[in-house]
């Protein structure tokens, strides 16, 4: 009896602190706040998210049976369906749902200010993130470990099972490019950034060779030597810096990376997975978690004060990182951290052929999520420590604050963020840049941020290597994603094009696996090409698409779940995905119609392509730039289609649950 | 202490999949299996190939 009333105010202190916490981050005005104050508040969310929200739905909504057989059980068979330990399980699927996502997507969206970000984490992930990703792996568990799409086929029908699949295909390519232009952003002009990410290349080789051929299967010690060598390959980039001959090897403009990047993605998925994919993939695991526990812990130590404004004037849309206003667009811009579709694919994929007990799906499904949100809180605070001025200056793209440093230095003190050239000067030069203006994508700010906060903790002297050892960590795992999402694409196209030309089908016949890799790779390729000449840096472009593609893949999810318990007289119950599930429909609605008819020039692609033509027919475009101004016309069209037909797919499986969740009888 | 260490050991080398070959032998053996028995090699590219041919990482 005591224990239970001192477990209960144990939980009412948490809940007091939790509230302390929240309401000093969404109260502060125009002073300083710790970043503390960040973590504090999300723990103190989480636990109590986790420990009530979490085993209320498992409890009362999804009925959790712990006696019951799992399919890792009852089709055991150890090569599909293999029981493992829940511990195991956590860490395969948080490495598999925690991609760089988390990371880029939390430090556009500080253009806001911290608070609208920090809101949508924390709310989204507990109520939306969290709740899709635990009743997608409990639905896919109770039908034997089926997909996504398997069960949308099966729920809603053909119609939901192949906008899945299609929408799954179209988030992929946009993903992909979108990744590929942070990746080369990063690298734009920066010889020891591209030396070091290009090293990783032959360290991973060197790793799948050792893994196969010299000690086979012996991961550990593999990772070990490989993270070592990434360490040299860091120290070795400043050294290629300061070499007159060797830095020009390295020295490239965006368009020569993004075809390196697309040149890569080609080779990565017709070589063998024991090659490349898989050792960089060890690698990557590694280092993300190696670097996050270390940020945690320094953030922790060091209780950086952050001096992002909780809002800045760019909610109202005129934001010079990505056009739009702050709401719909922050619930777009912060995908993964508050709610992803693409960990659906996750849960209903291998993880709910590994566990065995039903007991262990909210650690699992609600938990794994709770603790990416964590890294998008950390990711966030990363890059609200800054100076606005200086978040501002490396994250405006040439379009918005012009080319010349001085005008730029001009237009961002005009917003009200005070930042010097000299300021600039100094900081590229602790990084080891020759500049950090207009370096878009949010990598290279984010990797500002993680540096300051390591040199801090470890020693400002070695500023410059923290920063690339941070773009380093950002671009190892973006090309994993890259690696990996190329080939899953390869592999659904092969599926598609087999079903016309059989032998297109088999996966293993190398006619196939380089028509199809090349396909796919056009498909993202030509997305990372339209990012690369965009002048306004890509990611305006780039990045709201992919958030739209991947809050609908969320809404097909959340469909799922909502039609099952529909169908199963739980009707009482369809709230718990219904309204993450009607939250994301307006937002992705209101953001699609934005995208394609707001006449801002910086929201709308229709009144962007419009603006373009105008421009050519007043003949204030020169004669040398008519060319791509014509090709930027047609992309800006094709992304308005894109989004479209986004809009129709969410659209689509909506109605079609309804339809069948009221109306057809079973 | 040692006995926490060797704990974590083998957690991490369960985690990472390094004890994957050793976990397979155990059950062939137990299973008294009538498949051919792999070679290391020819088992750590089957199982990257079974891994890596759906959707497993995320953005």
């Amino acid at each position: 009896m005591i224990k239970k009333y001192l477990k209960n105010i144990v939980w009412f202190l948490i809940a007091i602190l939790g509230a302390l916490a929240f309401s000093t981050i969404a109260l502060s005005r125009n002073e300083s706040i710790n970043a503390v104050w960040f973590i504090t508040a999300a723990i103190c969310v989480f636990m109590i998210a986790y420990r009530f929200y979490a085993s209320w739905i498992a409890a009362k909504v999804l009925v959790i049976d712990e006696h019951k057989k799992t399919p890792a059980l009852r089709l055991k068979n150890d090569k599909d369906f293999i029981p493992t330990n829940k511990w195991i399980v956590f860490g395969h699927h948080f490495a598999a749902i925690a991609g760089p996502g988390p990371l880029v997507g939390p430090t556009l969206a500080a253009q806001f200010g911290y608070l609208p970000g920090m809101l949508w984490i924390l709310i989204g992930a507990v109520l939306g993130g969290a709740v899709q990703d635990m009743t997608t792996l409990f639905f896919s568990m109770r039908r034997n470990g089926k997909s996504l799409g398997q069960m949308a086929r099966d729920e809603i029908g053909v119609i939901g099972g192949t906008a899945s699949l299609i929408g799954t295909f179209l988030i992929m390519v946009i993903l992909i490019a979108v990744l590929g232009l942070v990746v080369v952003n990063a690298m734009k002009h920066s010889p020891w950034a591209t030396s070091t990410v290009a090293a990783t290349i032959p360290i991973a080789i060197f790793i799948g060779v050792y893994l196969r051929s010299i000690r086979s299967g012996r991961v550990l010690e593999a990772s070990l030597i490989g993270f070592g060598l990434l360490l040299l390959a860091v120290f070795a980039g400043g050294l290629i810096d300061h070499s007159q001959t060797l830095r020009a090897y390295f020295d490239h403009d965006s368009l020569t990376l993004a075809w390196a990047v697309i040149f890569y993605g080609f080779a990565a998925a017709v070589l063998p997975v024991w090659l490349l994919l898989a050792p960089r993939d060890y690698l990557s695991t590694f280092v993300k978690l190696g670097t996050v526990i270390v940020l945690a812990v320094a953030i922790m130590t060091l209780q950086p004060e952050i001096k992002m404004p909780a809002l800045t004037q760019f909610t109202d849309g005129t934001g010079p990182i990505f056009g739009g206003s702050v709401f719909p667009f922050v619930f777009i811009t912060i995908a993964c951290g508050a709610i992803s579709g693409f960990h659906s694919l996750i849960a209903s994929g291998t993880t709910p052929k590994l566990l065995d007990n039903e007991k262990y799906i909210p650690m699992i499904g609600y938990g794994a999520m709770l603790l990416e949100s964590f890294v998008a809180i950390m990711a966030l605070i990363a890059a609200t420590v800054l100076e606005p001025g200086i978040f501002f200056a490396i994250n405006s793209p040439v379009g918005v604050v012009g080319a010349e440093t001085v005008g730029a230095i001009q237009k961002i003190n005009s917003w009200g963020f005070k930042v010097t050239v000299e300021e600039m000067e100094l900081l590229a030069r602790n990084m080891g840049e020759t500049s950090l203006f207009a370096r878009t994508g949010g990598a290279p700010s984010l990797a500002v941020g993680m540096a300051n906060i390591f040199g801090k903790a470890f020693g400002t002297n070695l500023l410059a290597m923290w920063y690339h050892f941070a773009i380093m960590f950002e671009a190892i795992f973006i090309l994993t994603t890259l690696d990996a999402g190329t080939r899953v694409g390869r592999f659904m196209l092969q599926d598609m094009i087999g079903n016309i030309y059989p032998k297109l089908g088999q996966t293993s016949w190398m006619p196939s696996i380089i028509l199809s890799s090349a396909i796919v790779v056009s498909c993202w390729g030509y997305f990372l090409y339209i990012g690369v000449i965009d002048p306004n840096g890509g990611v305006n472009i780039l990045w709201p698409l992919f958030g739209i593609a991947n809050q609908m893949l969320a809404a097909i999810a959340l469909s799922v779940g909502t039609g099952i318990l529909i169908k199963s007289n739980k009707l009482k119950y369809a709230w718990v995905t219904g309204l993450p599930l009607i939250w994301l429909i307006i937002v992705t609605t209101t953001a699609a119609y934005q995208k394609i008819f707001s006449q801002d020039i910086r929201v709308g692609f229709i009144a962007a392509a419009r603006d373009l033509t105008d421009k050519i027919n007043m003949g204030l475009i020169e004669d040398s730039k008519i060319s791509i101004t014509h090709q930027l016309i047609f992309n800006q069209k094709l992304d308005a289609f894109i989004t479209l037909f986004l809009l129709i797919i969410l659209w689509t499986v909506v109605v079609d649950m309804l339809r069948i969740s009221f109306f057809k009888k079973n | 202490m040692l006995k926490i260490i060797k704990l974590i050991y083998k957690f991490l080398r369960r985690l990472s999949g390094d004890d994957l070959y050793d976990l397979y032998l155990k059950n062939h053996k137990k299973c008294a299996n009538k498949h051919k028995l792999m070679s290391k090699k020819n088992f750590y590219e089957a199982t990257l190939d079974k891994k890596w041919s759906g959707i497993k990482r995320c953005c």
